[in-house]
């Protein structure tokens, strides 16, 4: 019988360890255990025919290193020792005398790597490593697939889908948390298990770490979220330092099939050992349970989505989804995905996660840019600093295979809707990369205008989805909000269509609000009230502005009202907080022409010889001071107050650039310090901000271009991103490549920006080589450049061997050679005409 | 806290008894919070017997040729290859952290700096502790990068030490350690008794040859 059925229908046992034998026969710390069954064939031989004398259904090859990262330097390659690795297992099962089932299992372990962008490794990277290993352990004549000990949900998901693509072998998969129940990168069983079925593994749960009585909480918890059958592989016990130094498990089988016993009565399937554990642990485990039924495998209809770290299940309270990042009727966004703008993208995220967001739309539809491109950059570097699940959102099916496939975790999926060719593209995808898809009723015919037209649709596409192996769990629909402006019972035939497909389908909803109101006055207003609706009709999930008070309030009193929000807990929480209780008077957006300015705050000015001045000088002090004093929202603020019938030109000139001077020089003569300096600038440029627009077009909108990059082979930017903040407050404009870039990249940059100096950074002696092979490059493609380079191990000899045009010591320093190379003097010359600030 | 506090100013750039102002204290005080709520510290090590091959120290399969480790380790017979991290979750932050205000990164990541360090600190102490009742004393740490000790010796150094399964810490292709804020070293244990400047001292850079260093702190 095939394993996809025996493990429905019986405990399966895997093997004991194989690090833990290895050791005892002889392999060094340090040494490659893989290459062993081609160098020690016998040995290895064995190990595996022990576990299948004692009685075990599954042997694991030993492969768990096989990959060309930790392979190099041996001599053999991946597939070499994967094919070998399958070939001992074999024979192993061939000798054997056991009557059980027998399979061998090619063991998948970690690269070794961290991957992008915790670390340096390219997803696609892991996939072709992987990708070599299984092709070759399956050509070899491999069972199934067994990835384990994975600490990192990125790398798990590389491993699956080389597997899903290399081979139509059953892939069982285990991770590997600590005490706390959390991977090394973050993350728990909520979110393996939503990542793992989502990727329709055969079998998940957990291995190494901890001993069996750690697991049966955790497996406690599995059980009750996972619809696939579970794997449970526990270290002997926990180690302890042995004479020699190395790690010595203490857990004797009969206690260890103790415990194990429990194991397999609270429902794991697949039983086996991890480190510490010997083939006499598994025949004790064995016999421990052999006359056990195991428990059945229960589909649990739960609907999630998740990234690496957070899980997220719709169809119990409310789920918000945050709608900023879509350019549409956006002209800020737009220009930050033209300009390649992602630190604009990314604050747009973090103020939406802050704000409440459960999951954040992610849209970069926008004509005249790779949307495919932009849209997985954007993912990813929302994945780098937030862990708040994404729906990614895109009517381009290539955009959306790529973005899929490189997401961390199962994403929300938006969207598919009645069209067959619809349907015949987005479902493949959601069927191999996993996911939740939003399934909008229009078809062929468009949108019905009958609420039974859109439930027909509804489920039309959910009969289809089933074909694809796509459950309804994974489907949420969207009964469409129309403009009630354009036909006055639209919103009806919205609630009504949404209530009838709640209760004849018992699946899932999802809305976008705002479009309800579209032409009206008082839209938010209309939106709370509509939403509010839907939320009793049995909306599921809203596509929202959470940065919009009026909304929020909705959520959670609608949550309160509908039973959502036990004891009111929320709404207490959201109303107790001082930020919240009066959001909503300033919330509506002001009638057109009535825009008001912020009122200019009264701060008393903190420089000495603030004589009494004209009121114009008075405003520019108070300016002056905000920005020595580093206070961000203040300096914005009493920007656009001093605007008010002055040049722009003048205020900077007259305010921003004497308080920048003032605190520059007192970060070179050791008066100030590095949080000072850099508060500073940001109170600058959040000024400028303001000011940029009286200016445009001068002379004074842009003191000049820089290109800024951390060199290739450098994961530390903060220095870059200092030097960025401190020259953007001098109002240079900077394109920022990010860490790690290759030469190329920033010679490309330089010319395509026209740029006349680019800037590097990098931290150590071993990237120190990334930064002279740039200045090589440019100095060859970009000769219009110059270089000034930075990082802790620089010196002005060092740069100079390297090629550079300019030693940076400190950001200040990087900010005077941008002076310098476009000439800018003004500021020095400015600062004499105010004298009012004191000596440093 | 106020230990650490006092830490990230010297990463800053203060030098001792040079104070914050308000504004700045309370920064380094919510930073330090975030990175509690963020870290997962953990840390590795393994016990090694000491082989030499003409003053070089083997290490696995390689020659670690270091006259400054050579003197770090002279009259030990054994050593500890040891490593601790923060974990991923720091690296986000900071990260997050630097989208909103780099002011604030700057801050974090000197908070995040002396956390490490004081988190080291901490399980050197306890490994002191627990090696002087196996009748060893320890010295202090010595890391890849510092003196002569190639900072190559850092992926030697991890992958004899697990330390990617134990502790989820790997090094990049140009030896820098990821997740970032991590620290590996090489510790000593001698049966004899060893004087003040070897152990792990007072003064964290008592040890430290490199006068001129900026951030010297004694």
């Amino acid at each position: 019988m095939p394993i996809r059925d025996l493990v429905k229908n019986r405990l399966l046992y895997l093997d004991g360890a194989m690090g833990t034998m290895l050791q005892a026969a002889g392999l060094q710390p340090g040494e490659n255990p893989d290459i062993w069954s081609i160098t020690h064939p016998d040995t290895i031989r064995a190990l595996h025919r022990a576990y299948f004398d004692a009685g075990c259904n599954i042997a694991s090859t030993n492969t768990f290193g096989c990959t060309a990262y930790k392979l190099a330097g041996t001599g053999y390659s991946a597939g070499d020792v994967a094919s070998a690795g399958v070939g001992r297992v074999k024979e192993a099962a061939a000798q054997s005398g056991g009557t059980q089932p027998k399979f061998v299992a090619l063991d998948i372990g970690p690269t070794g790597q961290l991957l992008q962008p915790l670390g340096d490794l390219p997803f696609e990277d892991a996939v072709a490593m992987y990708y070599e290993t299984i092709a070759a352990g399956a050509a070899a004549g491999a069972d199934m697939v067994l990835i384990e000990t994975m600490s990192d949900s990125y790398e798990l998901k590389a491993a699956v889908l080389a597997a899903r693509e290399s081979c139509d072998l059953p892939i069982f998969a285990t991770v590997t948390v600590g005490a706390n129940g959390r991977l090394l990168t973050g993350g728990d069983v909520h979110t393996v298990v939503a990542l793992l079925e989502g990727l329709r593994v055969d079998a998940l749960g957990l291995n190494c770490s901890l001993g069996p009585q750690k697991m049966l909480p955790l497996l406690k918890e599995l059980r009750g979220i996972a619809s696939t059958p579970i794997i449970i592989t526990p270290n002997a016990g926990l180690p302890r330092e042995g004479e020699g130094g190395g790690a010595v498990y203490d857990t004797e089988p009969y206690e260890f099939a103790a415990v194990m016993r429990e194991v397999a009565r609270q429902g794991a399937r697949v039983l086996g050992g991890c480190c510490g554990t010997t083939p006499a642990h598994m025949r004790a485990v064995i016999e421990a349970t052999s006359g056990l039924c195991p428990l059945p495998v229960q589909e649990k209809g739960l609907s999630v989505v998740s990234s690496y770290g957070r899980a997220v299940t719709i169809g119990g309270a409310p789920v918000w989804i945050g709608e900023r990042i879509n350019p549409t009727g956006k002209p800020r966004l737009k220009q930050a995905l033209r300009q390649d703008d992602m630190d604009y993208v990314l604050q747009q995220g973090i103020a939406q996660a802050q704000a409440g967001a459960h999951i954040l739309d992610v849209n970069c539809g926008l004509p005249g840019i790779d949307e495919a491109t932009t849209l997985v950059k954007a993912m990813a570097g929302l994945q780098s600093v937030l862990d708040t699940p994404l729906q990614l959102d895109s009517a381009d099916v290539n955009a959306l295979a790529l973005a899929m496939r490189c997401y961390n975790g199962k994403p929300m999926v938006n969207s598919v809707n009645g069209k067959a060719e619809s349907m015949r593209a987005v479902f493949p995808l959601v069927q191999k990369y996993g996911g939740l898809v939003v399934a909008l009723t229009l078809d062929e015919t468009g949108i019905p205008e009958t609420i039974e037209g859109r439930l027909k649709i509804a489920e039309t596409i959910i009969t289809t989805a089933a074909e694809y192996g796509i459950k309804k769990k994974d489907i949420i629909i969207d009964p469409l909000t129309m403009t009630v402006s354009a036909g006055q019972k639209n919103a009806l035939i919205t609630l009504d269509a949404l209530r009838l497909i709640k209760e004849r389908l018992r699946v899932n909803t999802i809305l976008g609000v705002s479009n309800v109101s579209f032409g009206l006055p008082a839209r938010d207003s209309v939106n709370a009230a509509f939403f509010a609706m839907a939320l009793y009709a049995g909306l599921s999930a809203a596509i929202i502005n959470p940065n919009n008070p009026r909304m929020m309030e909705t959520c959670y009193a609608a949550s309160a009202l509908l039973n959502h929000d036990p004891q009111c807990g929320g709404l207490i929480k959201y109303f107790g907080d001082p930020a919240n209780m009066f959001a909503t008077q300033q919330a509506d957006t002001p009638p057109a022409g009535t825009a008001q300015k912020a009122p200019a705050p009264v701060i008393q000015p903190i420089l000495p010889g603030a004589r009494t001045a004209p009121a114009d000088t008075d405003m520019q002090k108070q300016l002056q001071d905000a920005i020595v004093k580093g206070l961000k929202t203040q300096a914005g603020q009493l920007a656009l107050a001093a605007m008010a019938g002055r040049d722009a030109l003048e205020i900077i000139n007259g305010a921003l650039i004497p308080a920048l001077n003032y605190v520059g020089e007192g970060f070179e003569k050791g008066s100030l310090f590095l949080p000072q300096l850099l508060m500073s600038a940001e109170a600058a440029k959040s000024a400028f901000a303001v000011l940029r627009e009286g200016v445009q077009g001068q002379e004074g909108e842009s003191a000049g271009e820089v290109v800024i990059a951390t060199v290739k082979g450098d994961v530390h930017d903060i220095g870059k991103n200092i030097v960025k903040a401190m020259l953007e407050s001098y109002r240079f404009h900077v394109t920022d490549l990010g860490k790690d870039v290759p030469p190329e990249q920033v010679a490309h940059a330089a010319n395509r920006t026209g740029t006349r100096l680019v800037g590097l950074s990098a931290l150590m002696t071993t990237t120190v080589t990334g930064m002279r092979d740039t200045i090589a490059l440019l100095k060859e493609k970009a000769p219009q450049c110059r270089v000034v380079v930075g990082g802790a191990v620089l010196t002005e000899a060092y740069a100079r061997e390297i090629g550079a045009d300019f030693y940076a010591p400190d950001a200040m320093a990087a900010v005077r050679y941008a002076q310098q190379v476009y000439g800018k003097e003004r500021a020095r010359a400015v600062k004499t005409q105010n004298g009012g600030l004191p000596t440093l | 806290m106020d230990f650490l506090k006092q830490e990230a100013l010297r990463y800053l750039g203060y030098k001792s008894g040079q104070q914050p102002g308000l504004a700045l204290n309370q920064k380094l005080g919510a930073c330090m919070l975030a990175i509690a709520e963020s870290a997962s510290p953990a840390y590795a090590q393994l016990r090694l017997k000491k082989e030499e091959d003409g003053g070089a120290l083997i290490l696995g399969a390689r020659r670690i040729d270091s006259r400054d480790l050579q003197t770090h380790l002279a009259g030990c017979e054994e050593y500890l290859l040891f490593a601790a991290t923060l974990g991923a979750q720091v690296d986000r932050l900071i990260g997050r952290t630097g989208k909103i205000s780099v002011a604030d990164e700057a801050v974090m990541q000197a908070c995040a700096a002396a956390y490490i360090e004081e988190y080291a600190d901490s399980a050197h102490g306890e490994l002191t502790r627990a090696y002087a009742q196996k009748g060893y004393a320890i010295t202090r740490r010595f890391s890849p990068g510092y003196g002569d000790l190639a900072l190559d010796t850092q992926g030697t150094l991890l992958k004899i030490l697990d330390a990617h399964k134990k502790i989820g810490l790997c090094a990049t292709a140009a030896h820098m350690l990821t997740p970032t804020k991590s620290i590996t070293a090489v510790i000593g244990l001698s049966r004899e008794a060893l004087p003040e400047k070897r152990r792990q001292c007072g003064g964290k850079c008592a040890g430290c040859d490199l006068y001129t260093c900026a951030f010297r702190s004694c």
